[in-house]
């Protein structure tokens, strides 16, 4: 480090100092604790099984059924989400902070909880589920809509959460240009506040389909654990340890494969997104 | 397009604005002279009383502008400029008063009518331009025809092309915000609020974010549009050169209210308030004028050209009153009472305003011969305040003067804080007019 001043010539931040002790140890002890699981699961994986178990029937229904409902859950999240977040930053309702409140409650409240609470409501003697099912025959649980639903109780709170700080955050003065230029409410929304927030919309619902991917407690209890139209990927791991932990590590690698590469691949969209705000800042700076 | 019969409902907008280029050939409007109200015609123009009020502060002004016309909007920090234009806007509610333009009631707080700000068909010119960063230039300025008239993206650019085109950034056409210049995104902002048509045009402090050389050059083209717009148009700015060369006429808003009002000329030679003369560089004191002289407020008295209708002959000359006495007190004893001598006869008088132009009074270090067309008094340099050409020197003195003067002068004299000098105070250095408002300008 005593070299330090050589590079930092042509430098204007100083670099910082080497860590001291005191926060280098937990530092180096939190890493090893979050890596180590990580480097667990390669040592341990069967390399050699894992082509044939990604060819094998409930393996793959349950991965396709897995991306299929986190999509599904996400798009949802994000065509109601998004106007839920409009109304918490917007609008001057009382009873708005409450409400702001019990939306991202979700996000704290055991998964399980969820899945309850969405049985009650929606389970064929629930308050809504029913009339469902008196009127028009229709039964969510146990079904793989009751697996989306459950995906979406735990996941949107996390998208309406950041397009919410987005949408707080954002300059309400382009919005008056937008307005003073003839544009209605609904245009101000559509062609002025939407593309102003829509990285915050990308990074919420890529939030959100993480965590309707790995979703487990709300979807087992709601949804049960049906190979083919309810069992996901997580529900399959936990099953597969039971009786044959190598293919619980495989598909636990499978997943993490799925996640690794949604993170670098928002990372990067993120980075390029940063990089082009950047870059136009600078020039307007500059000039 | 919609058709033109007698519009039902303010919903479209009042003024009907509809996109058009600009128009290359037209001659210019010309700017209504002064006074800016041509004939009792209630269909054309501005016609505004707004009532703003928020935790301790009240904006209440009343004004009118011409089509055609530029009214500049001068003000301290807080006076409540920007909260006008957003009040004629539509951004923010009137609490009483009522804005009409072109014979449309665009909002009446009495009878609780307030079209929003989409169909006023107003433009607004921000400070900070606010353009949109994920349109190009191009469809920044087709924005206002695409939302307000529903053009498709195809004719909308074919109307905002024009108009980049004659503020001079056609080259800039297709990129984004962030990559134009400030000179060229107030430009953009300017061509998109005047795309859609506005029948009126709101300039909120347009050229405060820019540097020196490019506000000359933005300047120029605000010039040109204002000169050739056929609406109302209000400008909003803290740089009395703008307010003295872009407009027709000058709005003085402090606290709320309007403090004075008048064609540039008038404000620049005739402040009301301390503001004011500031902003044009002058000294403003208030006081009695008797015959020539005025005595002034804080003490002291001033020497002037015998205003208007009356001077009593008698007054021959005063020559410098003051005997060469250092004491001050002595000094402005003989001031006042010479001034209350002489004011025997009968008055143009009664209360005064009077504008000092610094540069015009001149410093010495032995007592200058007065003469009938100055006053001299004796002073005390207080402050001293460099200037590009020179230095504003502040003056101990009953009444406090302000003298500008050259590096040359500065080097002369040697002056620093506590000697004593004489100030020189030529008639022609004065401008003095009645404090109380005739008519309070054209209205």
């Amino acid at each position: 480090m005593s070299d330090g001043t050589a590079g930092a010539a042509g430098r204007r931040r100083p670099r910082p100092g080497r860590a001291p002790w005191p926060l280098a140890v937990p530092a180096a002890l939190a890493a090893a604790f979050l890596l180590l699981p990580l480097v667990g699961l390669l040592v341990r994986a069967p390399w050699r099984s894992i082509p044939s178990l990604l060819t094998r029937s409930d393996v793959r229904e349950a991965l396709v059924l897995s991306l299929e409902t986190a999509t599904v859950a996400t798009a949802v999240s994000t065509v109601v989400g998004v106007p839920l977040a409009w109304v918490l930053a917007r609008q001057r309702i009382p009873g708005l902070a409450l409400l702001r409140a019990l939306v991202t409650l979700p996000l704290v409240l055991p998964p399980v909880v969820g899945g309850v609470a969405l049985l009650t409501v929606l389970g064929r003697n629930g308050i809504v589920g029913r009339y469902l099912d008196d009127w028009f025959g229709v039964t969510i649980p146990f079904t793989s809509a009751a697996v989306v639903l459950a995906e979406i109780f735990v996941s949107m709170p996390f998208l309406v959460v950041a397009v919410d700080g987005a949408l707080s955050g954002a300059d309400l003065r382009y919005e008056e240009a937008a307005a003073t230029l003839g544009a209605g409410r609904w245009m101000v929304f559509r062609r002025v506040s939407v593309p102003m927030i829509a990285p915050a919309v990308a990074s919420g619902a890529v939030l959100c389909w993480a965590r309707a991917l790995g979703e487990f407690g709300a979807t087992i209890t709601f949804a049960g654990n049906f190979p083919g139209t309810t069992q996901t990927m997580p529900l399959a791991v936990y099953l597969a340890l039971e009786n044959d932990p190598g293919a619980a590590i495989a598909l636990s690698l499978v997943l993490l494969a799925v996640s690794v590469a949604v993170l670098v691949g928002a990372r990067s969209a993120g980075r390029w997104a940063a990089v082009r705000a950047g870059s136009a800042a600078a020039a307007a700076r500059g000039r | 397009m919609t058709a033109d019969g007698p519009a039902p409902r303010p919903r479209p907008g009042p003024a009907a604005p509809t996109c058009r280029p600009p128009r290359p050939g037209a001659p210019p409007i010309l700017p209504v002279a002064s006074g800016g109200w041509p004939t009792e015609e209630p269909g054309a123009g501005l016609d505004a009383a707004v009532v703003v009020e928020r935790a301790g502060f009240r904006l209440d002004v009343t004004l009118r502008v011409a089509p055609g016309e530029t009214v500049a909007v001068l003000g301290p920090n807080g006076a409540g400029k920007t909260t006008l234009l957003r009040a004629l806007a539509g951004l923010v509610a009137l609490d009483s008063g009522s804005v009409r333009l072109g014979g449309t009631v665009l909002a009446d707080a009495e009878r609780g009518v307030s079209v929003p700000p989409h169909g006023r068909g107003v433009g607004f010119v921000f400070q900070d331009y606010l353009l949109f960063q994920h349109l190009s230039a191009l469809d920044n300025v087709a924005f206002g025809c695409r939302a307000r008239n529903g053009l498709s993206r195809r004719a909308g650019r074919m109307v905002a092309r024009p108009w980049l085109e004659r503020l001079g950034l056609a080259e800039v056409a297709g990129r984004r915000p962030g990559r134009l210049s400030g000179g060229q995104a107030q430009r953009v902002a300017l061509a998109r609020a005047l795309a859609p048509g506005p029948g009126l045009l709101l300039l909120d402090e347009p050229l405060a974010a820019l540097d020196a050389g490019t506000r000359v050059d933005v300047r120029a083209h605000l010039r040109a549009v204002l000169a050739d717009l056929a609406v109302p148009s209000l400008l909003v700015t803290h740089d009395p050169l703008d307010a003295l060369t872009l407009a027709d006429r000058v709005l003085i808003v402090e606290d709320g209210q309007i403090a004075q009002q008048g064609e540039p000329v008038e404000i620049a030679r005739r402040p009301r308030t301390d503001y004011v003369a500031r902003l044009m560089g002058l000294t403003l004191y208030q006081g009695v004028l008797r015959g020539d002289m005025v005595a002034i407020d804080g003490g002291g008295a001033l020497r002037v050209r015998p205003s208007g209708t009356v001077t009593n002959g008698t007054v021959t000359n005063g020559t410098a009153s003051y005997d060469g006495a250092t004491n001050d007190g002595a000094t402005n004893d003989a001031a006042t009472n010479d001034a209350a001598g002489i004011g025997e006869g009968p008055a143009p008088d009664g209360r005064v305003l009077v504008a000092a132009r610094p540069a015009a009074i001149t410093l010495h270090t032995a007592m200058p011969a007065a003469g009938p067309e100055a006053a001299v008094v004796a002073a005390r340099v207080a402050g001293i305040e460099p200037r590009a050409d020179g230095a504003r020197v502040a003056l101990d003195a009953e009444p406090p003067v302000w003298a500008d003067l050259s590096a040359a002068m500065m080097a002369e004299l040697r002056l620093a804080v506590g000697v004593p000098v004489w100030a020189r105070i030529s008639v022609d250095a004065l401008e003095v007019y009645p404090a109380a408002r005739a008519q309070d300008g054209p209205r």
